[in-house]
């Protein structure tokens, strides 16, 4: 996982949060316990000074400062311990020592520890103490006394302890850094695998799909994502080279007609009504290449939303009405019946040269699947916010099969049937893009044998 | 009427000046832009056909700077760019009609005869070619003194190309006059109410007025043949 894209490898930064937040963890855990444990030790401490005063004010009280228990207690007890030295010694009231453990006041002096019950306290030797002391009056005088337990012991222990602990959090530390990068490099390792399959794929093989094996749910639901988009995009290159395809074809008919045509009419001398005629169908051919390219350029900006829109109150019965006038004729001479259904009252805001158009293409296309004596509706109607529009005949409807694609460009249903009778098979797809530019959409509603009605609705919101 | 067509392509600019003589009009031609405004501030044109594209200074600033000449004879602009925008900085900077190729000639005669009349069409009255008499206000045809039963739209039809007597009219442009349909459309629809007019005014009399220029559109002549 290199630096590819600027930040740093997914699996590089999991192992770094693994082994942070191990080692975090390791360290707080064991300060704790490190912090118990020196609690533990103030405490057993605390408890050994304590009970040695006790002891000795006991005795003293019991058998005075001569007593030959008191004396054994301070100078002899010490040798019954190993591991825990407690000094300990008795004043009398005057300040001179009455006894002591042996070889007490070399490290700590009456004086360094008067006044200080409960410190700890550094010896002439280096070592550390904690010492207590206690006045305690006896028949007739006062006597002190001094206790000191060594702590140099506790001392090097915690230091070792210290020492050891600061290994095994850096050793956790490694560990965690290590076992982090194998985790993470074992998850990230579908990634690595889609992205490479990804690579692969470019416009030659389109119909591959990544299929990852057993993989975790998170990325099986981004390689379906994935998949799906590739569906489409397959789709959409399928649909692009036919429509490219399906240009050069349609555009091919018109040229060579004009191209033969003209020559033939070179050949050799003819009337002028020969070339009058010739010159005309040349003419009606390069009208229908002109009308190709527009019809193009008006899906393909309106594709991008290019085309403007140029909105205006329309009177719908009026505009209708224009419609029928405009198809009566050529409606009676298929011996078709138009007429429109719309109520009086009904206005919307859409753009007038686009609505015509887009009618024109419906009640066009109706015509040519409507046999004679058939009738051909222009409806309007408001249904909630929403106007419809519907173009219904009663001719032969549309098989299921080609409903889907109706509305692509250069789709024909008959695709025996020739340009000059069916269009070029763009009018729909103007119907649908004219619809779009409104924020509208098309319905197509057709029974095989009952007619085919389609109908635009527009938001009247928004109209 | 003299004309300046301001066109860079010869077989464009070739076209034009033939098509244009024979219309009547005087042509002078210019190749390129500089040249194009030269002879349109200095020359008395009653319009100039501007392209676009143009060599040595575009159309854009040929048409600016004629305007800023104070300079007010009416420009039709002639190109292949059809973008909105395109078309909305044509009028911004004060062009008075716009044209796109490929367009037929005869929109462009028409367009240009609208540029050069300017006046509301005439909607009253009477219009008299040869033996076809019109009378816009009653809404009434006769010809050869015989009144013709037409439907109001027939009328609208034959009133639009008896006025315009002579020239040929494309099919586009007749939907868009007289049924106000502004889009094109394959079909023959206005070849279906040209044969039913032709039925009522053409059939019954021995010389036919209406005619059919094959891949251009319909005109209405003087009868003969």
């Amino acid at each position: 996982m290199a630096d590819r894209s600027g930040g740093r490898s997914l699996a590089v930064r999991l192992s770094w949060w693994y082994g942070i937040s191990s080692c975090l963890l390791i360290a707080v855990v064991i300060g704790l316990l490190y912090l118990a444990l020196l609690r533990n030790f103030d405490q057993q401490n605390e408890r050994y000074l304590a009970q040695k005063v006790s002891i000795l004010r006991t005795l003293l009280e019991e058998s005075g400062d001569r007593a030959a228990t008191v004396k054994w207690e301070v100078e002899e007890e010490q040798a019954a311990h190993t591991s825990i030295r407690v000094l300990s010694r008795i004043l009398s009231a005057d300040g001179t020592k009455l006894y002591e453990t042996s070889g007490m006041s070399d490290e700590l002096p009456v004086s360094v520890i008067v006044g200080r019950n409960g410190a700890e306290v550094r010896s002439l030797k280096g070592r550390l103490y904690r010492v207590a002391q206690v006045s305690l009056p006896a028949k007739d005088r006062v006597l002190q006394i001094q206790a000191a337990i060594d702590l140099g012991y506790q001392k090097d222990l915690l230091t070792r302890y210290q020492n050891q602990l600061w290994i095994t959090v850096a050793f956790g530390f490694a560990i965690a850094l290590f076992v982090g990068h194998r985790i993470a490099h074992n998850g990230i390792q579908p990634v690595k695998f889609m992205a490479a399959a990804v690579q692969e794929i470019s416009s030659h093989n389109l119909d591959e799909r990544i299929q990852l094996e057993n993989a975790p749910s998170e990325l099986a639901a981004l390689c379906e994502t994935f998949n799906q988009t590739l569906d489409r995009l397959q789709d959409a290159f399928g649909r692009l080279s036919q429509f490219s395809s399906d240009i050069a074809h349609e555009l091919r008919t018109p040229i060579n007609n004009v191209r033969g045509e003209l020559e033939v009419a070179l050949a050799q001398s003819r009337s002028t009504a020969q070339y009058r005629e010739a010159i005309g169908s040349a003419l009606e051919e390069c009208q229908r290449v002109s009308r190709l390219i527009e019809s193009l350029l008006f899906l393909a900006r309106a594709e991008h939303a290019e085309t403007g829109v140029h909105r205006e109150p329309l009177h719908l019965s009026t505009e209708l009405e224009k419609l029928v006038l405009f198809y009566e004729a050529p409606a009676h001479d298929r011996g078709i019946t138009v007429d429109a259904r719309v109520p009086d009252d009904l206005y919307a805001h859409l753009d007038r040269n686009l609505l015509q158009r887009a009618l024109g293409n419906l009640i066009e296309n109706a015509f040519r699947h409507t046999p004679r004596g058939g009738t051909v509706t222009l409806g309007a109607k408001r249904e909630g916010e929403r106007l419809l529009l519907t173009i219904s005949d009663t001719g032969s409807g549309i098989p299921k099969a080609h409903v889907a694609r109706i509305f692509d460009r250069f789709y024909r249903v008959d695709s025996a049937r020739t340009p000059a009778e069916g269009g070029a098979g763009l009018g729909l797809a103007i119907v649908k893009s004219i619809a779009h530019l409104h924020g509208g959409e098309v319905h197509i509603d057709t029974a095989e044998g009952r007619g085919t009605s389609i109908t635009m609705a527009f938001e009247l919101t928004k109209t | 009427m003299h004309v300046l067509v301001i066109e860079d392509e010869p077989k464009t600019s070739s076209y034009l000046k033939a098509g244009l003589s024979e219309q009547g009009f005087v042509v002078d031609i210019a190749n390129n832009g500089e040249d194009g405004l030269h002879l349109a501030v200095h020359g008395e044109y009653d319009l100039v056909l501007l392209d676009v594209m143009l060599p040595r200074r575009d159309g854009w600033s040929v048409l600016a700077n004629l305007r800023g000449e104070g300079n007010r004879t009416p420009v039709l602009m002639l190109t292949a760019r059809d973008r909105v925008p395109d078309r909305v900085k044509g009028f911004d900077l004060g062009a008075d009609d716009y044209l796109i190729k490929p367009f037929a000639f005869s929109e462009l005669l028409a367009r240009m005869r609208n540029l050069l009349r300017r006046g509301p069409v005439r909607s009253v009255g009477t219009v008299k070619v040869g033996d076809l008499e019109l009378d816009l206000g009653r809404q009434r045809a006769a010809r050869d003194g015989k009144r013709l039963d037409l439907t109001p739209m027939e009328f609208r039809l034959i009133s639009l190309l008896a006025r315009r007597a002579g020239e040929v009219l494309s099919r586009t442009y007749i939907a868009e006059q007289v049924w106000d349909m502004n889009f094109d459309s394959d079909s023959n629809v206005v070849e279906v109410h040209i044969r039913r007019l032709r039925a009522k005014v053409d059939d019954p009399f021995p010389k036919s007025m209406i005619h059919t220029v094959r891949g251009v559109g319909y005109v209405l002549e003087e009868g003969h043949g």
